[in-house]
């Protein structure tokens, strides 16, 4: 008890309540019966959205389209590095975290002020969903950033490349977030 | 040297330090440390937040005020949006309010130096007034730091909001450090002679003889300690820990800010801005008077008792090692990297 609040009064200096919020939708390519990757789109609050356009797009004229080297500059210099995190990108097979490698065939564009990233995260070990279940979710520890599935969620993720398996998106109670006041998301792949 | 000119220092030395100089640990759009150029990958422990988890009901207390938040922010930005696109009919009144709110629930969570006021409060006998005026010039610095930031750096040169955000993080670096070093000349000042005391009973050594008759005792004490804790120097001292507390720019107030900037209602940020830190002070100061009302609580046991000097003294002292302490260990952590740096 005292320790959590010594740990809560110290935390102003450690990541504190989400400034950057993102919705994802998230696709499962499974190829020959394994997940390979995880194909990712992030959709970010418009807030930082101006920021980062601002930023990084000299002359950003809202509502054209985005041209490949604002996209590199977008790669480069805004998303590279959280190829350091895993992307926030948590994968286990049964108990085992998995691997994630570095992220390839990254887009941009901004739809409605949002600014939008289309990835893909391949994993350094394709996983078999029949022999171990697979667990997926995607946040950032520090909640510096919220991250959470598009609304509904279910309509969130998507498997390719299998059948009779499904995803189940539940909020997971085993990682709390900043103090335990959030939870995030976690996609579950059963196989029938 | 005197507190004013420790305090004229301090702020004259910080700020442009703060500014000039390249972050101790740059960080990323998501507040993230920059991977050393080599591309080894970075250690990430699990944050301590992450570990941690606050007893029913304040997590779920800590998880409304956040949802809330959350909506309050979007809300802002759904104004703030209609603003830059010229359908501001009533748009600024609920900007006011919802940046209001916003700094309210924000000032919830940790940070905006409760810490500091809180102890402050806790070990010395001051004044309700002094209570409010200590948070209120924690929010006004908070609020006044990051349209500064802005205002200067982002519209006068071009920084990136990336680029403020980091001097940001320097600015926290440096206002833990000043923290530190005020803590231990709180503690010091504890120690000397005729120092401020927790409990105010006893302003001065050789008044604490007369204090015989219980009725005369009463009415000493109170002038005593009324015109001591009114002095100048308690008042530069309240004055300067409320702004060291506040120093470290709210980043919420910064992103609203760069937010209006890039899309030319710059003025309107600056409202907001100022709204937001006026919810932080009520919250800080709810705290703080708390703080106050405890001191005040146990301070009035024993009052004119000669002990009550020197357990007054040991509070006060303790309070200022608490603020040391708490500072150095921020100043601590964050230059070595083991927390990440731009909260608040």
């Amino acid at each position: 008890m005292t320790l959590t609040g010594i740990a809560y009064a110290m935390s102003p200096v450690a990541s504190a309540h989400p400034h950057v919020w993102v919705n994802y939708r998230l696709e499962f390519i499974f190829n020959a019966g394994r997940l390979t990757a995880l194909h990712q789109r992030w959709i970010f609050d418009t807030n930082f959205s101006s920021m980062v356009l601002h930023d990084l797009v000299k002359n950003y004229r809202r509502g054209e389209p985005l041209t490949p080297q604002e996209t590199v500059a977008l790669r480069d210099n805004a998303f590279a590095n959280l190829a350091h995190y895993a992307y926030f990108t948590h994968v286990w097979s049964g108990t085992h975290k998995a691997n994630i490698g570095k992220a390839r065939s990254f887009t941009a564009k901004v739809v409605d002020d949002a600014l939008e990233y289309d990835f893909v995260t391949p994993l350094a070990t394709p996983l078999d969903p029949h022999a171990q279940s697979i667990t997926v979710g995607i946040w950032d520890d520090s909640y510096y950033v919220d991250v959470g599935p598009t609304m509904p969620v279910n309509a969130a993720v998507s498997l390719s490349g299998i059948s009779g398996c499904r995803a189940l998106t539940a909020k997971d109670h085993t990682h709390p977030l900043y103090f335990g006041a959030a939870f995030p998301y976690t996609v579950r792949i059963s196989c029938s | 040297m005197t507190l004013q000119n420790f305090q004229a220092w301090a702020f004259a030395l910080l700020l442009p330090l703060a500014l000039l100089t390249n972050p101790a640990h740059a960080v990323d759009y998501f507040g993230k440390p920059d991977a050393p150029p080599d591309g080894a990958s970075v250690a990430t422990p699990v944050p301590v937040e992450s570990r941690i988890v606050l007893p029913e009901p304040l997590s779920t207390l800590l998880g409304a005020a956040i949802r809330l938040q959350s909506n309050l922010n979007a809300r802002l930005r759904t104004e703030l949006e209609s603003v830059r696109d010229g359908h501001s009919s009533g748009a600024a009144l609920t900007i006011i309010l919802a940046s209001f709110l916003y700094g309210v629930l924000h000032a919830v969570g940790p940070g905006h130096g409760k810490v500091v006021v809180t102890s402050y409060l806790l070990s010395r006998r001051t004044r309700f007034v002094h209570a409010l005026g200590m948070s209120s010039m924690a929010a006004a610095t908070q609020a006044l730091t990051a349209i500064a930031l802005v205002g200067v750096l982002a519209a006068l040169f071009g920084t990136t909001g990336k680029a403020i955000l980091n001097h940001a993080a320097t600015i926290e670096l440096a206002s833990y450090g000043a923290i530190a070093v005020l803590g231990l000349w709180m503690a010091w000042n504890a120690l000397r002679p005729n120092a401020l005391l927790s409990c105010g009973c006893v302003a001065n050594r050789q008044d604490a003889h007369v204090h015989h008759d219980p009725d005369h005792e009463h009415e000493h004490d109170s002038t005593q300690a009324g015109r001591h804790i009114g002095g100048w120097t308690h008042l530069a001292e309240i004055i300067t820990t409320g702004g060291f507390a506040g120093l470290r720019p709210c980043s919420g107030a910064i992103l609203v800010l760069l937010f209006t900037l890039a899309n030319g209602i710059f003025l309107i940020g600056v409202v907001a801005a100022v709204a937001m830190s006026i919810g932080v002070a009520i919250t800080v100061a709810s705290v703080s008077i708390g703080a106050f009302g405890i001191n005040r609580l146990i301070s009035t046991t024993g009052q004119g008792q000669r002990w009550t000097e020197y357990v007054g003294r040991g509070v006060a002292f303790a309070g200022a090692l608490v603020i040391a302490a708490f500072g150095a260990i921020a100043t601590l952590a964050l230059s070595t990297g083991v927390i990440a740096p731009m909260v608040g």
